[in-house]
């Protein structure tokens, strides 16, 4: 079986009047990482909470490793681990001991393993919970998904909180799990993890999908920055097609050029003989950004 | 199989009903409550044991024992703790003493155990990790339904093995059971052990259903409590009257299990039952419930605050709002109900000739002062401390590092949220008041009590700020303990005012504790010295713990 590791169509969550998710559209290729990115509120969490079986959805298909996540609840669980974005903890317990029960509840997790984990994020595990910070509140469940083999792992901004250093052993704990074909749903507000890390990306907003694909394909539809220097005919630049936000001053000029257009407008660049030329593809923050403006322009135009 | 077939596929069997890894949770659990499951069974099994001792001790011969149950087997205690048709006996007096207090004390035990690990979970966030694992939707209620269960069946037949064992004498049988036969002593305590775990299966049962339908946990305790107050007054409206309302309240089921009288055993095979549908009810809703999500629906709130919410004693107000609302429902009716009590208690004292009825706390006056009054006034003392560890709750939740961060003072701070604190502590007792003067006065056709009613209510005032005030001084100096000692102490108080001479406290001790040494007018005349001293200690509490408050680290 092919199938994608987790599949959702049209999914509908709502709480009384409020809808928290509103035809959202997500996948997950086996074997791959799919960031899930979207401004606070726009539906994330609740998504990832139906795809763990906890909320019911009200519309739509949900499918997690080719079963249902609300029914087949618990034998999906085997398969999958998840790290929420703020880890609640019993504070008399201590990080080893929680570590052991939700490991003994998954199955799978080794002494070795769980050893590892624990050296490689610097977690001391004899400490009682409530002495935690938060960042050691979210080793602790990091540590426990990380040590499993699971098939799936659902993070929902699993390094919020982290140092640098812990951000960095936490990408190089990704880049392993992926080279073990395992499947991995990323939701986080940290850019550059999900563009070193995902091979899809996937755009949400007010609960609806406004994007997926990969990053290669999303710069496709989004325009280049170009800066460079001219010691004339800046002013021609503006009647080629595609350019845009075209502004000189003195001898810097800088615009924005669709993908489609590029080769062309470099070609004609290169007939005015440019002092200093820097091409920059949008970053996944720029491409983040101009969903979220338009989204902000829109709500804006609504009160009005 | 393409994805399109996978998406329409109809679900086979259901997993939501699984009780997978139930055996892990199992241990878990015990891992987190075994030091509270084993305080529940010393305390319980020892208190019942040590006042049959006591009581042992004390009546050496048949007249003391005599007149111990013509003091008690009046109306007022009738309605109090119930009775049993076989009195006469040490064991008897033990029932009279601690059987009601006791059981219903484990049963809201349980109750609160169960929260604890149900939607306490769930509010802390703790059950969303320990369920993305492959643990049956119900392994939790189960884990807790079992573990509870057991606990109370556990106390029921080690109370009942213990009295076993201390009445099984044949030489003294009548004495200390009033049954003929030592065989029959035996099963009556079995009986009796068992209808005190009774309580705690029913404990169980609402447990169970309120933590499903409440949206958190001080909600599943406070409507569990609720419900236990109801059924308490249920029973006791049908015990007063003699009528068949005590068998419409499954605590009166307990009490009808009658130990060295009739020895019922089906009225606990009932509130088995009861508990187990109840807990199928909570399993229901469960199967189809969001985690975290109760069947009370979420609504969107306002956008901005009003000023009144604005400032340090608002914001108190609006954050105490709903447990404000639920203690006014309470103390509405609670002495609304007991108004028709003090009624029928009236109607039986003016119908009697005993010469034994005419003690002191057969007046109406002194069943108001000596025990309804009281009684109210400690559930206003109760709402003082609930009230005042609002403190601890902004402080635990981490709320007041950001409120101190403000230009709102330390000192000022504690002070408005405590002022809410008093000024709702007075209009409870109002409330209360009000409530028992003129539903009592209006089913006797005289409304000049109302007054006396409400001013015995307000002598409590200065008792119900200490309460306040002993939480402040823990808030001040110790803010890790200063939440559960408030409780050990109000549950102390309530423990001493039911149980009072037999946990052998000196007397002089016992009329020390605030709810002891305020006057129990109408029943007594007023004394100003002990309410000056009460209104003077409170205050002390409160100064020396606003002074530890200021120096100490926030959060600690």
């Amino acid at each position: 079986m092919s199938g994608n590791a987790i599949e959702v169509v049209g999914l509908v969550k709502h709480f009384g009047k409020v809808k928290a998710v509103d035809g959202l559209n997500l996948s997950v290729e086996t074997g791959q990482v799919t960031g899930f990115l979207g401004p606070n509120g726009a539906g994330k969490t609740t998504t990832i909470r139906v795809l763990l079986g906890l909320l019911k959805a009200n519309a739509g298909q949900a499918t997690v490793l080719g079963g249902n996540p609300w029914t087949d609840a618990v034998s999906l669980h085997k398969r999958l681990v998840y790290v929420p974005g703020d880890v609640a903890l019993w504070p008399n317990l201590t990080g080893g001991q929680i570590i052991d029960v939700l490991g003994r509840l998954s199955g799978g997790i080794t002494k070795d393993r769980k050893q590892e984990m624990l050296e490689r994020f610097q977690l001391d595990p004899t400490k009682k919970a409530r002495t935690y910070s938060k960042g050691n509140r979210q080793k602790v469940a990091l540590v426990a998904a990380m040590a499993s083999r699971a098939e799936l792992l659902i993070l929902d901004e699993p390094t919020s909180g982290l140092d640098p250093l812990m951000e960095g052993e936490f990408q190089k704990c990704i880049k392993q799990v992926k080279a073990e074909g395992r499947s991995v749903l990323l939701s986080s507000h940290i850019f550059s993890e999900v563009e070193s890390l995902a091979d899809s990306i996937c755009i949400i907003r007010d609960g609806k999908t406004i994007e997926q694909g990969t990053l290669a394909s999303m710069r496709h539809l989004t325009r280049t920055q170009v800066r460079t220097d001219l010691e004339s005919g800046a002013e021609q630049l503006r009647d080629l097609p595609g350019i845009h936000d075209l502004a000189v001053d003195g001898q810097h000029v800088s615009f924005s050029v669709e993908q489609a257009d590029l080769p062309t407008v470099l070609n004609a660049l290169a007939d005015l003989h440019p002092l200093a030329l820097s091409a920059n593809p949008p970053s996944l923050e720029e491409i983040f950004l101009s969903h979220y403006h338009t989204d902000v322009a829109k709500s804006q135009g609504v009160q009005k | 199989m393409s994805t399109a077939a996978i998406l329409e596929a109809p679900a086979t069997r259901s997993q939501r009903d699984s009780l997978s890894n139930l055996g892990v949770l199992l241990g878990f659990t015990w891992k987190r409550n075994w030091v509270r499951l084993v305080v529940w069974l010393v305390i319980v099994v020892g208190m019942f044991v040590f006042i049959f001792d006591y009581y042992k001790a004390l009546f050496t011969n048949e007249s003391k024992l005599q007149s111990f149950i013509s003091t008690v087997d009046s109306p007022s205690l009738l309605a109090m703790v119930g009775i049993i048709s076989n009195p006469i006996s040490v064991v008897g007096a033990t029932w009279y003493k601690f059987w009601m207090f006791g059981s219903l004390m484990l049963g809201i035990g349980v109750l609160f155990l169960m929260t604890r690990n149900l939607r306490g979970d769930e509010d802390q966030g703790r059950a969303e990790l320990i369920r993305s694992t492959p643990l049956g939707i119900h392994s939790r209620l189960a884990s807790s339904v079992i573990w509870m269960s057991v606990l109370s069946i556990v106390i029921g037949i080690l109370t009942g093995v213990a009295l076993a064992a201390l009445t099984s004498d044949p030489n003294n049988l009548q004495h200390l059971v009033n049954v003929s036969s030592v065989g029959a002593a035996i099963q009556g305590s079995m009986v009796f052990g068992m209808s005190i775990g009774a309580m705690g299966l029913l404990g169980v049962g609402i447990g169970a259903l309120t933590n499903e339908i409440s949206p958190s946990s001080s909600s599943a305790n406070g409507t569990g409590m609720a419900i236990f107050g109801v059924l308490y007054i249920i029973r006791m409206i049908g015990d007063v009257q003699s009528n068949p309302a005590t068998w419409v309240s499954p605590i009166g089921w307990g009490q009808k299990m009658d130990p060295y009288g009739a020895d019922r055993w089906w009225p606990f095979i009932m509130i088995v039952i009861l508990a187990a549908i109840l807990v199928w009810v909570a399993w229901m809703i469960q199967s189809s419930r969001d985690l975290e999500d109760s069947i009370a629906p979420q609504r969107k709130g306002k956008a901005g605050a009003s000023a009144l919410i604005t400032r340090v004693w608002g914001l108190g107000m609006r954050l105490q709002r709903g447990s404000f609302i639920a203690w006014i429902v309470c103390l509405v009716i609670f002495p609304m109900v007991l108004g028709s009590v003090i009624k029928a208690i009236r109607d039986m004292i003016s119908g009697t000739t005993m010469a034994g009825l005419a003690n002191m706390a057969d007046t109406l006056d002194g069943v108001l002062g000596m025990i309804f009054i009281p009684m109210l006034a400690l559930v206003v003392g109760i709402f003082a401390a609930q009230s005042a560890t609002s403190l601890r709750t902004d402080e635990a939740h981490g709320v007041l590092e950001s409120q101190l961060a403000t230009g709102v003072g330390r000192v000022s701070w504690a002070l408005q949220r405590l002022a809410v604190t008093f000024v709702a502590i007075v209009v409870f007792l109002l409330i209360t008041g009000v409530c028992l003067g003129a539903s009592y006065g209006a089913l006797v056709s005289d409304m000049s009590r109302l007054p006396v009613v409400i001013g015995s209510f307000f002598a409590y005032l200065p008792a119900c700020c200490l309460l306040a005030s002993i939480f402040v001084l823990g808030f001040g100096w110790w803010p890790r303990y200063a939440v559960s000692v408030t409780w050990i102490v109000v549950v102390a108080l309530w423990a001493i005012m039911i149980v009072g001479l037999a946990l052998r406290i000196p007397s002089w001790l016992l009329d020390l504790m605030p709810f002891n040494a305020t006057p129990a007018v109408p029943a007594v005349p007023m004394n100003w010295t002990p309410i000056i001293v009460l209104s003077l200690i409170a205050a002390a509490f409160t100064v020396v713990g606003l002074i530890g408050f200021r120096r100490r680290n926030v959060p600690a």
